[in-house]
């Protein structure tokens, strides 16, 4: 592996664990609602206009499955063209 | 920075659309053209445009303010691969972020036009008036923070246009009010990773950088 690998792996690492360490906040502190939300409720509760759902979300306890299965689609085409991104072309 | 459907009149569902057609035909072109001359260009698109889509719908709890916000990740992207072909890729992932519930699909142009255009554009732009003058990881940090901080702002402007046509800047105030406190935490955290993703492909793999200074 060169140092760029390492260093992606490392990246995957950090990534990985503020993520794990941002759920657990979010867990702790109970749901936290997002800024999006705050502030169309704010710009919709004097004009009386409603957000609607034009397309089917996917509902929220599928989000992982969906989620999981972009990641391994994400991860076999990042894999197979990793080489040519990212090769210093040694092993050719 | 994602406004749902329903939220903005029509009217300026199609203006914001309208805008940003010039941007996607010309983005369009240019993934063709460097395709063409870089068969590496397409899965390196590939692959920031998933990174954007992930960066761009994580969102992070600020306990400091009891809400949670996300990064936009275009200002990183736009100096990998180039605004043009950010503007298109953020399209893409915004399209796609609405079927889990984040933003919609009349209001695709407006999304795109704050996240896509403004944020990929104010950071490029901080990034080339920086690269000769500060070091790298300085120029792409601060790139990421005003992209973040820009795309907020046309948010709030989006909706202070849409909605509150007599009192523009009152309500484009007022609503950024509500994205502010929560994201300047988060810019400071697109300040970092933009700083060290750029930084670090700078020195180990200068030759992907080219691509987007070089055309930009």
């Amino acid at each position: 592996m060169d140092r760029f690998v390492v260093y992606s792996i490392a990246l995957l690492v950090l990534i990985s664990s503020a993520i794990i360490v941002a759920s657990y906040v979010g867990h702790k502190k109970g749901e936290l609602e997002g800024t999006d939300d705050i502030v169309e409720d704010l710009a919709t509760s004097a004009t009386h206009v409603q957000a609607k759902e034009i397309v089917p979300a996917i509902p929220e306890d599928m989000e992982p499955i969906g989620f999981t299965i972009a990641g391994i689609l994400g991860g076999l085409l990042v894999g197979y063209f990793w080489e040519d991104m990212f090769g210093t072309g040694e092993r050719k | 920075m994602h406004i749902s459907d329903g939220i903005l009149p029509l009217v300026w569902c199609g203006i914001w659309y309208a805008v940003c057609i010039p941007f996607w035909i010309v983005g369009v072109r240019e993934i063709r053209k460097r395709t063409k001359e870089d068969p590496k260009y397409l899965p390196t698109l590939a692959m920031i445009g998933a990174a954007v889509f992930v960066i761009s719908v994580w969102h992070i709890p600020v306990p400091v303010t009891g809400s949670c916000s996300h990064p936009v990740g275009t200002p990183m992207a736009a100096i990998i691969v180039g605004p043009f072909a950010t503007v298109v890729i953020s399209s893409i992932a915004l399209f796609f972020q609405a079927f889990l519930g984040h933003g919609g699909i009349t209001t695709l142009g407006a999304n795109t036009f704050s996240m896509g255009v403004v944020g990929t554009f104010t950071g490029y732009l901080t990034y080339i008036l920086l690269k000769n003058r500060a070091p790298v990881w300085l120029s792409a940090g601060l790139a990421g923070f005003v992209g973040d901080i820009m795309t907020y702002v046309t948010s709030a402007l989006e909706l202070a246009l849409g909605l509150n046509p007599h009192s523009v800047v009152y309500h484009w105030w007022l609503y950024f009010l509500g994205y502010g406190p929560t994201q300047i935490p988060i810019a400071l955290a697109e300040f970092a990773f933009t700083a060290g993703v750029v930084s670090y492909i700078a020195e180990n793999r200068p030759e992907l950088l080219k691509v987007g200074v070089a055309h930009g």
